[in-house]
């Protein structure tokens, strides 16, 4: 991962980052946050959004001209979170029709450049899962590292 | 050559970690929190529909 990427204050634990988004326009505070939805299963949530005055919004669309830079941010903090619980599983869905597409977008990226490594799965609304296949729509997405 | 279980190498200069990064107060907004909800129905709806592959020695 050589693009730019913006810097990022992690937890220990790599389950919670954050960083900022800046141009010369604004400043925008970003959370990523993995949260845990089937502790049994390991299965972790990634929830990225705004982060204004404490609450994740994940609804905002910022047009801050940086886009790429914010995947390979995010992406940074799935590596990281991976890193630190490679036995776990992230799953994720976009919050709306621009989102999914930005998600989408995330994981191409990964398969483009780290596919020897994940396991990147789409989930279909009945809950199948599937090997990614780009430009498809899915319900949600799942990574996990290949063992 | 790349390691089994492991991340592809990349660049950590750029991450501070925070000890006490958690005890920050945030919560999810009302979308985040309705698609958190969705998404922890459907994995628990449909976690028995991709059952994990046993490997068998033989």
């Amino acid at each position: 991962m050589e693009k730019p990427s913006y810097h990022l204050e992690s937890s220990f634990d790599a389950e919670w980052h954050f960083f900022k988004s800046i141009s010369e326009q604004k400043m925008i505070e970003k959370a990523v946050i993995f949260t845990p939805i089937d502790k049994e299963n390991g299965i972790y949530e990634l929830i990225f959004g705004d982060l204004e005055n404490g609450i994740v919004n994940v609804k905002n669309v910022s047009h801050n001209q940086d886009t790429v830079r914010v995947l390979t941010t995010v992406i940074k903090t799935v590596y990281l979170f991976f890193e630190r619980n490679p036995q776990k599983t992230v799953i994720f869905m976009g919050s709306s029709t621009a989102r999914n597409r930005l998600y989408r977008g995330l994981i191409s990226k990964l398969v483009d450049e780290a596919i020897d490594y994940f396991e990147v799965l789409g989930t279909n609304s009945d809950g199948l899962d599937e090997v990614f296949v780009k430009n498809k729509d899915y319900f949600a997405f799942k990574i996990k590292l290949k063992q | 050559m790349k390691k089994i279980g492991k991340v592809p190498d990349f660049d950590h200069s750029d991450i501070t970690f925070i000890a006490d990064l958690k005890s920050r107060q945030i919560t999810l907004g009302n979308e985040a929190q309705k698609k958190h909800n969705e998404l922890v129905e459907f994995v628990k709806r449909t976690k028995k529909l991709n059952p994990k592959v046993e490997l068998t020695e033989v």
